[in-house]
Order: structure tokens, then C-alpha cells, then sequence
């Protein structure tokens, strides 16, 4: 991807490059207590942010600054009090917590979000496979989550939001509980995935982590500042 | 060529040694330990019971319900690769008939299994009459194997349908009493009318062995057109199916996998009921009570001793609590991820039809074990009638359930379904405590399939129009409630 010197501060913005997603004025608040009391918490207000393709874009800030709560508004999880969000379909969501049925197996839950996504069953296998063997859990396929470590839990929960290769992909705090192998591993999928040309957002808190993104947005008081 | 596939395909079968056994050694276990229980069982339903009688139709049970199983797996495990085998020219026509004639030569070996566990028993040798009419048994049910092999997907759905089939053909069959007259619609009906050699006095012109031949070609001939229309090249067969209907296969093939192996279920679904009913049915005396009945237009008081009502109320309580609670659990366990599964292309509807079909299965399950247990003590006037309002109870509950979940969250769920069935049910519509339901009663849910089920359980004709329609509409406004209520589970736009 070549960058044009204008777009030092916005690397890939180049000509060419398709906005897979893009959201305006995102602003939600939390409601607590009793509804004769209740107490609005404005955690988002007004978060502008946009992806193109083929990009690595991070999305930091300190517990509790509402990362997750904006990735959920962005996929479709969480509807926000006011704002727009425009997005591609082809997009897959991770959650900070892994959400899987406990007493179904990783291959069962590859093969269930599989055929949700639509995909064939060569297209399945295939990708079933590969996942298996980037993410270094294959030993683990006919295992039942709740039997399953809490690293391999999000390894299952990282590959079924991967497995369809979509265009866009919302990552919250993916490699939490990852070993440093599997760390290693999943930012060289990640990018072979950036260079395919697909759009990845990923929650992070590792400064260490800041060199691998083309951009990153900070989220302060509920605003996303580019850096 | 069709020889050659079908040795082929034998051939395979008998690679794996366990089945070919099992296809003897289960007929043998089942016709010599059971033919006893089953003979004092039927004695107690007030069927036929003549112990030798019973004791040949075990061996027609057993080859009937072998012939199903493995026919159906034969069929279905194979389907995708027969279809590709006609595609590939070998012709639909050869893959049809291959796969048939493998199928009856398992289902011969399974008979013989069986045939030789009676002669085993029996020591007074076979009549040709029992062989005959065990041949009879087993084609029947080689007929409806494969047929729900080649027209219904999943295996576990498939193969538990055939064997639902065979248990109401059995338990609910002239040998165990019959079901009035819808038992006659059921495949062995007048096979068992031959095999007991007791007339069924409803065959007509043909007599029951004519009709029980007229009967195995008929599933036959359905087995052959099903199995053709689904192996016929460039059918839907090599298309993949619309991923709408593959998303769903897959979601109801997890939804039931995650059923399985919830253990508490199995033990409420199926240890709850023999307990419960049995247990209660016991201790009632046999002293008389009053209840109001509709019999010919008009409402009277009528005496009926009080452990029959009692046994007969006893299911819908049983059911009602049950029903609602498979809905709770089955909704609440899985809600957080089919808010996951619902940001992908799969729709909330969708998934709710999945959630459904298991909670109904689950309820299914337990009416029929609550059925089975009553019928040992207690016959009701109408079945059908009985059955089917027993259902609409399990219905009702089941959509309760799914409302109750994500209203009143897992805990506050239990609690409101272990009050509402038997404030419900148990109290305000239970005829023991009074004759009619009291006012207030009118207005909860049960009221009107209970009064359909006292019904059916005490008068010959069916008089409970109103209540009847009542209870539909309940059904109705709790299944549109319990789809906005899950739409907006699945959804989690709200927070
Ligand atoms: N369902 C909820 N109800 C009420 N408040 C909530 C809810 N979810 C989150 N919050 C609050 O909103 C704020 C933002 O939460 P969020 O989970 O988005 O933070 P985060 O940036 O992802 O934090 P972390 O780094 O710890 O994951 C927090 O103060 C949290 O307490
Ligand atoms: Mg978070």
C-alpha cells in the first residue's frame, strides 16, 4: 500500500482504499438505580472514528474508559443513544469475554458459526483447519468448553470470529490469557489478514503492542482522538 | 450392478463386527427378557394379554423396531454419497434398489435374531403364522426407516422418530389395550391382530392379514418414492441446501447435542414424572368425589372416585411444571451466545424456532412419560382427547417458560414456575379441591386445557368448545409475548 505524503497522519487512506467502516457522533450513557432515581453515566459522547480496508487500527484507553461499549455499538450488539454507524456485512466480532455454549465442542461451535456465516463446507473445513493450527488448540477440537483452560476458551472464541474471513474484524482485548507463542502467532495472523486486505479494530492496553498498528485511536473522556 | 452395490454396502456393514452382532443379540435380549414383563404390563392395560399371544408379538416388536433403526441409519448415513453415486451415472433407479435390497437383508438377519429368541422361549416351536407375520413387522418398518432416512436430515431427529413411532405402535397398540379408535391407524395394528391371532373385528373385506399386506406395501412403496425423489441426479440433492435452512439444520443439531448433555434435564424430564405420578396415585384413596363435567351439551355433577381424578390431573400439573421449566432452562442457558449467533446472518426468529423445537421435545418427551406412567393406574374415556390436551398444556407451559426466563431472570424464573403450574393447575383447576374451578381460576392460563382434559378423561363425547378455544388463545398471546420477548433477548439492543 504506498502513502501518499499527504496522508502522513492517516496512512492508509490512500486512493483506492474502501471505508468498511464509519461511525458519527456515537453516544451512549448507562441508567443505574431505581427508575424513580435512576443516574445517567455518559460513557460515549460523540465518538467519531473510520476504518478502511487493509488496515490495523488499535483502540486504547484505561479500564472503564468504554472501549468495549463502543465495539459493541459498532458491531451491532448494543444500540447507542444517539449517532450513526455504517459498516460492511462481512464482519466479525470478538468479545473482551468469551461467549460459547458450554456444553458444546470447539469443532461444534466452528460447524454451527460456520453455517451461520454461510459458508460451504469445503470453505469450513478448510478454514476450521487452518484456525486450528494458527491458533495452536487442534488437541482441543472435540473437547466441550466448559472442560477447556481459559486460554484455549479464547482461542476458540478469536476463531469464530475469524473463520469466515471477513472484511472487517472488532477484536476486544483478543490475546488476553494467550501464551507468548500463541501472542506471537496472532499478530502475524493478523496481519496476513491486514495484508489480504481486510480491516482489523482491536482493543488493546499494551503499550508494547502500539508498533503494530498503522493507526490508533486513544478514547479520553468519551471521545476517540486519533494519536 | 445393483447386486454389487449391495453386497458392497453389506459388506460395509459388517466391517464394523458390533453392529452385525447387535443386530442379533438385541432381538435375543429383548424378546426373552421382556416378553414376560411385557405380557404382566399388557395384563395390567387391560389388553389381550394372554401371555403366549404377547410373547409372539415381542418377536415382531423387536425385528419391527431393528428393521427401523437400522434401515433409517443405512439410509441416512449414506445419503449424501448415494447421491452423488446416481449423479456420477450409475442412475438412481440401481442406488434405489441396492440400497433397498441391503436394507431387508439386515432387516432379514435381525428378524431371524428374533424369530430364534422365541423359539428359545416358547419351546413349543414356531406356528408359520408367527413367522409370517414377524416378516410382516419387519418390512413395515424397513418402510418407515427408510423413508425418514431419505426425507429427514438429522440423524438424531430421524432416529428418534422412528422409534417414537414404534413406542406408540407398541405401548399404544391392541396388545397393550389400544387407543380407542386411532390406534388402528398405527402401522402394526393388524399385524398384531395376526400375530396374537385375535381378531381385530374392524379389518372388513380384507381381514387383518389382508390389510397388513396391503400395509407393507403401501410403506414400502413410500420407502421406494422417497428414497428415489431424494437420490434422483440433479435433484437438490448436490446443491448445497438455501443457508437459511442449513444454518437452521446446524442450530437445531447443537441445540439438541447441548440437550443431551444437560443432565438435570434428563433426570426431571423422565424421573420426575414415574415419581411423581405414581407416587401421588398411590396414596389417594379410592373414596368419591365430585366433579362437573360436560356431557351432552349440559354441565351436571358427576361422583367419580378420586384417585382417577387424581391421576388423570396429575399429568398436566406434571407437564405444565415440566414444560415450563425446559423452556426457562433451555432459553437461559444459551441466551448469552445466541445474542452472538445473532450478529451474524441467522435471524432471532430463527434461532427461536431452535430453542423451540427442543423445548417441545423435551415437553413431548415428558407428556409421554407422564402418560405412561397414569395409563398403568388410570384409562381415560378418550384418549385422543386426553393426549391432546395434555399437550396444549405442554405447549402453553413450554411458551411460559420462555417468557420467564428473561423476564424474571434464571433464579426469579424458578421461583415463578414452581408456583404458577400448581397455583394454576394444581389448585385453582384441580377438581379435588372443587367440583368447578373457582372464578378467579377462569382467568389463568390452564383453565381451558384442563377442562378439555377433564373432558377427555371422564366422558365419551367432547363438549368443551369454549374452553377449548379459550385455551388456543392463550396459547396464541403467550406465543406472540414469548417471540417479542426472545427477539428482544437475541437482539440485546437495549442494555
Ligand atoms: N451493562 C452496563 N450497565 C451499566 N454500566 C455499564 C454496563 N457496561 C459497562 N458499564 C460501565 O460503562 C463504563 C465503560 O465500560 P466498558 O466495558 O466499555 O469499559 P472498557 O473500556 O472496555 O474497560 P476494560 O478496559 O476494563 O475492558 C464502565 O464504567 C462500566 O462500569
Ligand atoms: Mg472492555
Amino acid at each position: 500500500m504506498m502513502a501518499t505524503p499527504e496522508s502522513v497522519n492517516a496512512p492508509n487512506l490512500g486512493v483506492g482504499d474502501q471505508i468498511v467502516l464509519e461511525a458519527a457522533g456515537i453516544w451512549k450513557e448507562y441508567r443505574r438505580g431505581l427508575p424513580t432515581r435512576r443516574r445517567s453515566f455518559p460513557v460515549l459522547k460523540g465518538v467519531d472514528l473510520s476504518l478502511t480496508s487493509g488496515e490495523i487500527v488499535g483502540l486504547v484507553g484505561e479500564n472503564g474508559a468504554g472501549k468495549s461499549t463502543l465495539m459493541k455499538i459498532l458491531v451491532g450488539a448494543l444500540q447507542a443513544d444517539a449517532g450513526t454507524v455504517q459498516r460492511t456485512d462481512r464482519f466479525g466480532y470478538c468479545p473482551q469475554v468469551p461467549v460459547l455454549y458450554e456444553r458444546l465442542r470447539c469443532d461444534e461451535h466452528l460447524e454451527l458459526f460456520g453455517a451461520a456465516y454461510g459458508m460451504s463446507r469445503s470453505e469450513l473445513s478448510s478454514s476450521t483447519e487452518k484456525l486450528y493450527e494458527d491458533l495452536d488448540f487442534a488437541r482441543f477440537a472435540q473437547t466441550r468448553v466448559e472442560e477447556l483452560s481459559g486460554g484455549t476458551r479464547s482461542k476458540l472464541n478469536l476463531a469464530i470470529a475469524m473463520m469466515h474471513d471477513p472484511a472487517l474484524l472488532c477484536l476486544d482485548e483478543p490475546y488476553a490469557g494467550f501464551d507468548w507463542d500463541t501472542y506471537q502467532r496472532f499478530w502475524d495472523l493478523t496481519s496476513r489478514r491486514r495484508n489480504a486486505g481486510a480491516s482489523l479494530l482491536i482493543i488493546s492496553h499494551f503499550i508494547a503492542d502500539e508498533e503494530r498498528f498503522d493507526r490508533i485511536y486513544d478514547l479520553v473522556d468519551g471521545r476517540a482522538v486519533q494519536r | 450392478m445393483i447386486l454389487k452395490l449391495s453386497t458392497r454396502w453389506l459388506a460395509e456393514f459388517g466391517r464394523r463386527p458390533l453392529n452385525l452382532i447387535l443386530l442379533i443379540v438385541v432381538p435375543l435380549v429383548f424378546v426373552t427378557l421382556s416378553a414376560g414383563v411385557l405380557a404382566d404390563f399388557a395384563d395390567i392395560l387391560g389388553g389381550l394379554g394372554e401371555v403366549g399371544n404377547i410373547e409372539a408379538a415381542t418377536a415382531g416388536w423387536a425385528a419391527a423396531v431393528l428393521a427401523g433403526v437400522s434401515g433409517f441409519f443405512h439410509v441416512s448415513t449414506s445419503r449424501n454419497a448415494d447421491r452423488r453415486l446416481a449423479e456420477a451415472g450409475v442412475g438412481a433407479i440401481a442406488v434405489v434398489a441396492s440400497r433397498l435390497i441391503s436394507t431387508l437383508a439386515l432387516a432379514a438377519v435381525s428378524t431371524l435374531g428374533a424369530l430364534i429368541a422365541l423359539g428359545v422361549r416358547t419351546n413349543s416351536g414356531l406356528s408359520w403364522r408367527v413367522v409370517g407375520a414377524t416378516i410382516l413387522f419387519s418390512l413395515i418398518y424397513v418402510g418407515i426407516g427408510v423413508a425418514v432416512g431419505a426425507l429427514i436430515e438429522s440423524e438424531m431427529n430421524g432416529s428418534l422418530l422412528v422409534v417414537f413411532i414404534w413406542i406408540f405402535d407398541v405401548f399404544f397398540g391392541p396388545a397393550m389395550g389400544g387407543v380407542g379408535r386411532l390406534s388402528q391407524f398405527f402401522p402394526l395394528y393388524y399385524p398384531t391382530s395376526v400375530i396374537t391371532s385375535i381378531d381385530s373385528g374392524t379389518a372388513g373385506l380384507l381381514g387383518d392379514l389382508g390389510l397388513s399386506g396391503l400395509i407393507v406395501v403401501l410403506a414400502l412403496g413410500v420407502a421406494v418414492l422417497a428414497l428415489a425423489m431424494t437420490t434422483r441426479s440433479g435433484s437438490f440433492a448436490t446443491k448445497e441446501p438455501p443457508p437459511f435452512r442449513r444454518r437452521i439444520y446446524a442450530a437445531q443439531k447443537a441445540a439438541f447435542r447441548q440437550l443431551q448433555r444437560m443432565p438435570i434435564m434428563w433426570i426431571l424430564v423422565v424421573g420426575l414424572p414415574a415419581a411423581f405420578i405414581s407416587e401421588s396415585i398411590a396414596v389417594t384413596p379410592n373414596s368419591p368425589t365430585p366433579v362437573e363435567l360436560a356431557e351432552a351439551g349440559a354441565r351436571t355433577l358427576q361422583i367419580l372416585p378420586m384417585d382417577e381424578v387424581h391421576g388423570a390431573i396429575m399429568v398436566p400439573i406434571t407437564v405444565g411444571f415440566l414444560a415450563s421449566l425446559a423452556g426457562l432452562f433451555v432459553i437461559v442457558d444459551s441466551a448469552e451466545v445466541d445474542q452472538r449467533l445473532s450478529l451474524t446472518p441467522f435471524r432471532p426468529l430463527e434461532i427461536l424456532w431452535v430453542r423451540f423445537v427442543v423445548i417441545m421435545s423435551a415437553s413431548l418427551l415428558a407428556t409421554a412419560i407422564s402418560l405412561l406412567v397414569t395409563s398403568l393406574s388410570f384409562r381415560p374415556a378418550s384418549w385422543p382427547i386426553f393426549v391432546g390436551a395434555n399437550l396444549l398444556v405442554a405447549l402453553t407451559y413450554a411458551t411460559i417458560g420462555v417468557i420467564a426466563g428473561p423476564v424474571f431472570g434464571r433464579l426469579g424464573g424458578i421461583y415463578v414456575l414452581l408456583i404458577l403450574p400448581f397455583v394454576d393447575i394444581g389448585l385453582a383447576q384441580n377438581p379435588m379441591f372443587d367440583a368447578a374451578p373457582p372464578t378467579w381460576g377462569r382467568f389463568l392460563p390452564g383453565h381451558g386445557a384442563v377442562r378439555v382434559m377433564m373432558d377427555g378423561a371422564f366422558t365419551q363425547s367432547f363438549d368443551e368448545g369454549l374452553p377449548l378455544f379459550l385455551a388456543l388463545v392463550w396459547l396464541v398471546c403467550l406465543g406472540v409475548i414469548s417471540t417479542i420477548v426472545f427477539r428482544r433477548v437475541a437482539l440485546a439492543r437495549v442494555s
